[in-house]
This record gives structure tokens, sequence and C-alpha cells, in this order.
């Protein structure tokens, strides 16, 4: 079973169920599957054969979600991309898959025959249907290959945490684009969740109506996006906290402070955030009515965690070290890089590049292990520091990374913006960090910028920083 | 044009760290890559602190676009 194969027997049970609401256009189930062999038929007119790479600009619409799946009908695969990206990563990415066809508008294959012929569905378990590459924050970007099984697998672990069914409604807020959001459409569709679509989160005027019009049970955002709700209508979401079923969160980190508002405002909601990486989409959920604020999940559900030690050997209990992952859906190998793949892969775990321990039956986060600046040989996780500033009314945002010191080898410099109402001098910073952390984490250098650099799901990019 | 909408597009140039000539009454939030949910917080947020308005939710949630926000702050005054 694939989850195209999943949405064709949905049909056939059950034809007139809406799947999709497509703004004031209700979609059934019978119509949505039409439109994907409608599509695949385009597509196989345009030589697009099995097992060929397709590139997909992104966009949270409904002949988006077509193409993504007529692609997998074709058993070839889907290779999603922002069409916001840089032209230098979107060329990588075309150098990378020479792809058999580029659908950067998929209107365009919607055929306007009535007759569609039906394309037979060719998606085996064992092949590959996406490949994802992560702009990331360090390096150039790489090919993640994801078979349908793996992706069902995936699709599995969300819904047994999520616990969204044929009973929701869900509000897709986050962009295509990015694993979180193609997650979440794929979940919503292949449980018989109604998927709202054509509301972006930057139109919140609408987004509320659309609450409020379709009766929405659930959505998912990141960070960022939660930020931007407060600061747009305050605590106005609370006032449908009795129609949330269900909120997941994910792609970066959630103050403990933010996640106790949220269980404040949604007592009666399942509200979970993910820790995971393309590599290991959602690996480990926390639950914020049940775990520990300051964890990233339980570890017993679905993946296997390791702690490892620089040699690669298993840390106990309690000890920092490298966060590795196992899931049946994790990746098996990097796009056409054996090396980086051989460099990834510990005993079959997959290595994050996170700090972490495990305490009880919980995994904590401690710091990203390619951040950690070495000053004179003591490590400094850069968020360590960003938390004491944060606690400064006057800094709302800041970031920390290494600065080269022909003495230390290592110092912090920190990145820092103010306030719109404030501004502290370097003075004020050094003295009120002075008894809050020892010497060698208080950073020596400071520069004040606008904003701080991250990517779409809110990761600093502190390689921008470093080379500014 | 009137010095209030000189005035707004001027501060929506600035916060978006685009050039002035980009901003018409029409542009809305999407329009362009600089005015994205963060330079849409920011710019709520400096019409308040700039300009001394107080939004409540109903007239945060209503600006969409230049005009909406020249509305807003002459309302406000």
């Amino acid at each position: 079973m694939t989850i195209v194969a999943k949405l064709i027997e949905q049909t056939q049970l059950n034809p007139e169920k809406i799947v999709i609401q497509d703004k004031d256009r209700a979609v059934t189930s019978a119509k949505f599957i039409t439109d994907i062999h409608n599509v695949a038929s385009s597509l196989k007119g345009k030589n697009v054969l099995s097992e060929t790479n397709v590139i997909i600009y992104a966009s949270n619409s409904y002949a988006f979600i077509c193409t993504y799946f007529a692609v997998h009908l074709l058993s070839a695969r889907s290779v999603v991309v922002d069409p916001k990206s840089e032209t230098n990563f979107l060329q990588f990415i075309v150098n990378k898959v020479r792809p058999s066809y580029i659908v950067s508008s998929p209107e365009e294959l919607f055929n306007s025959q009535s007759n569609i012929h039906k394309v037979k569905n060719k998606a085996e378990n064992s092949l590959i249907a996406d490949i994802l590459f992560t702009s990331g924050t360090t390096g150039e970007p790489k090919g993640v290959a994801l078979s349908h099984q793996q992706i069902l697998d995936s699709t599995l672990h969300i819904l047994s945490n999520v616990g969204n069914n044929e009973t929701d409604i869900e509000l897709l807020l986050m962009p295509l684009s990015h694993s979180f959001g193609l997650g979440r459409m794929r979940s919503a569709l292949y449980a018989g969740t109604v998927l709202v679509i054509g509301y972006p989160l930057n139109r919140m005027k609408q987004v509320f109506k659309a609450i409020e019009q379709h009766k929405v049970t659930g959505f998912g955002i990141v960070p960022a996006a939660w930020e931007f709700i407060l600061k747009m209508s305050r605590d106005k979401i609370v006032e449908y906290s009795s129609q949330i079923q269900y909120i997941e969160l994910g792609s970066a980190y959630f103050s403990p402070e933010n996640k106790q508002t949220m269980r404040s405002w949604f007592p009666e909601t399942n509200l979970v955030m993910h820790y995971g990486l393309t590599e290991v989409s959602r690996a480990i959920f926390s639950r914020f009515h049940h775990d520990p604020h300051e964890s990233l999940g339980i570890i017993d559900i679905g993946t296997d965690v390791r702690i490892l030690a620089p040699d690669s050997s298993i840390q106990g209990h309690g000890i920092e070290g490298e966060i590795a992952l196992r899931s049946n859906w994790m990746l098996s190998e990097y796009l056409d890089n054996p090396n980086l793949t051989k460099a990834s892969f510990s005993d079959g775990f997959f290595k994050t590049g996170d700090l972490g321990l495990i305490n009880g039956k919980h995994l904590y986060l401690k710091g990203r292990l390619k951040e950690v600046i070495n000053v004179g040989g003591k490590k400094v996780n850069p968020q360590d520091v960003e938390s004491a500033l944060k606690k400064m009314k006057f800094i709302s945002d800041c970031a920390c990374v290494a600065y080269p010191d022909p003495d230390m080898g290592e110092v912090v410099k920190a990145f820092v913006v103010f306030t719109e109402q404030n501004m502290c001098s370097e003075q004020e910073i050094k003295k009120y960090l002075h008894d809050k952390l020892p010497s060698h984490m208080r950073p020596q250098y400071y520069e004040n910028i606008d904003s701080i650099p991250k990517t779409a799901n809110g990761k600093i990019q502190r390689l921008k920083l470093k080379s500014s | 044009m009137n010095e209030k909408r000189k005035e707004v597009y001027a501060l929506i140039a600035s916060v978006l760290g685009v050039n002035v000539d980009v901003i018409n009454d029409e542009l809305a939030i999407g329009d362009i890559t600089e005015w994205d949910s963060l330079g849409h917080m920011q710019i709520i947020a400096a019409l308040e602190s700039q300009m001394e308005i107080t939004l409540d939710i109903e007239q945060t949630l209503e600006i969409e676009d230049v005009e909406d926000i020249i509305d807003a702050v002459t309302v406000s005054k």
C-alpha cells in the first residue's frame, strides 16, 4: 500500500466524501482521483517515465497536490522545490536530478478534455517517491531520497501521535515546499481528514474566517508561525480552543513558556511537537500536556535513539553526546553521495549532529554539535548564551557564533537585535551577563543587526552570520 | 501625494529594506519576498513605535496592504 493507492481505495469506498476544501470549492474523493489521473495523463504525454525525476514548484494549491500524487501514480519521483529558493540552489537541484520534466505551473497540466484516460497506478513501496533537498544551515544542498514505504511509515507514525481522523478538518498553514507541510498534507489525506487550503497564514483575518466557516479542528505550525499569530491577533485564537482537537508544532525551538501558554489556552487539545530532520522526519514527539516542557519527547515510541560519544561508542543515560536515530522511515542514503552517507551513519543509526542526553524516558536537546564554540578547550553551546541574552528586556532576538581568537582559538561573538523601543550599550550587556554566565561563555564581541538570518523553518543560519 | 502617505511609504520601505519606489497603495503582504510574515510583524511594530499609534486586534487583522495601513494611521490619529 502506498499513499496514492490509499487515496484510490478511499474513492472506491466513498467517492462522494469531501477530501479537500479549496476556499469555497469542495472537492470530492472521486473528483480528486480523476484530477490526479488527468495530470498524470498530461505528464505521460510529456514523456515522464517511471523512475525519472520530476521537479515541481511547490505552492499550497489544489493543482500542486494533484501533480505531486500524479507523479507518484506514474512511479516517477517528486522533487518538490520552493520557487522562492535562490537561483543557484534551484540550478544545483536541476543539475543533480536531471529531471525528465519541470512543472513550474501545475495548473497548466490540467487537461480540458472530458474523457481522461486512466493511468495505471505503478507506484511500488520499494521505489523512490520523493527527493527532498535540505537547504539546511550548513554546506551544499543534500538530496534526501525517500521510498513510498518510508513515506507511508512516516505518515502512520505522524497519525499515531497527532491522532487526526476522518472526522477532522485540517487547515493547511505551512508551505508544501517543506517536509513539515508535505507531511501534514499526506497524513490528513491518508486519514480521511478534510484538508482546507487557500488560506495563507499571512492573511490572518482570512485564517480566522476559515477556522469558523469550515469548522476547522486542527492544524500544524512552526514556532515562528505561532509568534506571528500572537503578534497579529494576541489571544484571539483562544476563541476557537474548544473546537481545535489537535495542533502539531515542529521544526524549531519552542520555549517552555510558549508551551505553557499553549497548554493553558488549549486545555483539551492534543498539542504535540515533533523533533527530527528531513532525513528522519518526525522521529520523536513531545506531548505538551504530558511530557516535561524542556524535553523533545518520549524515546520508546517508533524511533530507536542512541547517544554517541565522539568515538561513536554508546553513552549511558544522563551523559551528553550526539543524538543518533533509527526508524523505518528514515532515509536509506543521500542521493549520489556515498561518502556523505557513510559519514552520516553509525551502526545503522543516523547521526543528527545535535547534542543531547536521555534522562528517564525522555530525550533532551543540548545544542548543535557543529555549532559548539570551542573557547580554549571549553565547549560552549551557543543556545545557552542566547537564552541568557534573551532574558534582557532590551533584546528581542540574538544568535551566537564562534569568532577566531589568537589566544583562545575561538571566542563567542553575539549578534543582537534590540527591541523597537529600547537599546542598550555593550557595557550594559556585559554587566548583566557578569553573574549569569562563566567568563568563557560571555561574548567577547557584539554586533547589532536588524534581524537574525533564519531558514523558512526558523532555524538560525549561523554560517551566514560567520561570513558577515 | 499627501504627507501622511509619504510617511507611511517611507516607513514600510525602511522596515522592509526596499526602495520606496517599490511601494504603492495596492502592494500587499506576500507581493514581494521582503513582505513576508516576519516583515509584516515588523511593520505593525514600527507603526506602533514610530508613528505612535495603537492598533486593536480587529484593526491589526484588517491590515493586508499599504492602503489598509494608511487607513489605520488616519483613523488612529
